[in-house]
């Protein structure tokens, strides 16, 4: 039925923005996190969005597939390699022998700026599922 | 839902319109599924449609009840798919991504409403119907 | 006595033809216009329910409510044509159950 395909691409889109919030979180929680001089500091991770059709879809098993639907999965999480921040603290227990320690490459004004917009999209994908939910009701009304 | 068994246009013309919204909704559920996925190009079904998109009318031979009883059984009208295409005027992120997500949040509450009407007009239709079948009798 | 003027009697009278009877009365009479106008009025009022949803859906007519009225329009006009031939239907049963 075309309105399940519907929920199912749009559960894609939850467990997607799910999984991209829990990559935020983590790199917010360990902004501030450091290892001892010589160990490689925390690097901040991202999600890599890649759209698919829905898998094990209901839209296969009737004819009612589409090549433009299609919804979306996590290709994999990355590192960022951009180097880590280097801060002069000659006194903290990991600085290295200049004085340096080594804090992670997370900004944390721009990762609560995506955890929000991983907020919205998120939310955007719950409101689709209840618009189709919605509607499916709404068609067992015909026959009333 | 392929109703086909009657030669009311309009009431063909619903069911397939009906099947619009449903492709539409899935659309809109892509769409907002990849809001984020870089490259990824919005697609979009038209909220309106005209009878001739809606249906392919075979002609008041096909439908008859003369064909059926000869075995011949046409349905007169066979429902449309709904044709989905880009969207070309949405502005482009820098990940290439042109989601829109207003817009498309504005989609998905025209559809639901949309397909609620429909839903209520084909009652009242069918009422009709069926009290011409049960000839007024409410028994 | 003068109206009877046997001495202008005109040979060339002939017997006044049968009058016709006024054009056949309708199967059903009264009845039938009764039914026909009904038969009439619900058929345009569901031509126009069903061209006003058609323009719904094609965007050609923006109100929501003047299609809902005129398909309610429509559904009631027809369970109102379907009342009246039912008492028409009960009225003849009726007359035809009458003892002549």
């Amino acid at each position: 039925m075309g309105l399940m395909t519907a929920v199912e691409v749009s559960a894609t889109g939850l467990t997607a923005q799910r999984r991209r919030l829990e990559v935020l979180v983590s790199n917010l929680v360990n902004a501030n996190t450091t290892q001892a001089a010589g160990k490689e500091p925390f690097r901040r991770k991202d999600v890599v969005f890649n759209a698919a059709p829905p898998e094990a879809s209901f839209a296969s098993m009737l004819e009612d597939a589409s090549d433009s639907v299609r919804g979306v999965e996590i290709a994999g999480v990355v590192t960022d390699p951009s180097d880590p921040v280097k801060r002069y603290e000659p006194g903290h227990p990991h600085a290295d022998k200049d004085g340096y320690v080594l804090y992670p490459n997370v900004n944390p004004m721009e990762e609560m700026a995506n955890l929000m917009s991983a907020t919205r999209s998120f939310e955007a994908n719950l409101q689709a599922v209840n618009a189709a939910k919605e509607m499916a009701q709404k068609s067992l009304e015909i026959l009333r | 839902m392929k109703i086909g068994f009657s030669n009311d246009a309009t009431l063909e013309a619903m069911g397939s319109y009906m099947n619009r919204l449903s492709r539409r909704q899935q659309i809109v559920a892509s769409n907002l599924a990849n809001i984020d996925t870089p490259g990824y190009r919005a697609s979009e079904v038209a909220f309106h449609a005209t009878l001739g998109e809606l249906l392919e009318d075979r002609g008041p031979e096909a439908g008859s009840t003369r064909r059926a009883l000869a075995g011949r059984e046409v349905p007169r009208f066979r429902p449309l798919e709904a044709e989905v295409s880009e969207v070309t005027d949405a502005p482009v992120k820098v990940d290439g991504n042109n989601v829109d997500l207003d817009r498309e949040m504005l989609k998905l509450g025209e559809t639901a409403f949309g397909y609620s009407l429909m839903s209520q007009l084909l009652r009242s239709k069918f009422r009709t119907i069926a009290s011409a079948i049960n000839e007024g009798r409410t028994a | 006595m003068n109206d009877l003027m046997i001495g202008k009697l005109n040979p060339n009278l002939t017997v006044p033809e049968i009058r016709k009877p006024r054009e056949t009365e309708k199967p059903g009479g009264a009845f039938g216009d009764v039914l026909k106008d009904a038969i009439s009025t619900v058929n345009d009022l569901q031509k126009q329910s069903d061209q006003s949803i058609q323009n719904l859906i094609s965007g050609e007519n923006k109100d929501i409510h003047s299609t809902l009225i005129a398909v309610q329009k429509a559904d009631l006009s027809f369970q109102t044509m379907m009342q009246v031939r039912n008492k028409i239907v009960a009225a003849y049963q009726e007359i035809m159950r009458m003892q002549v």
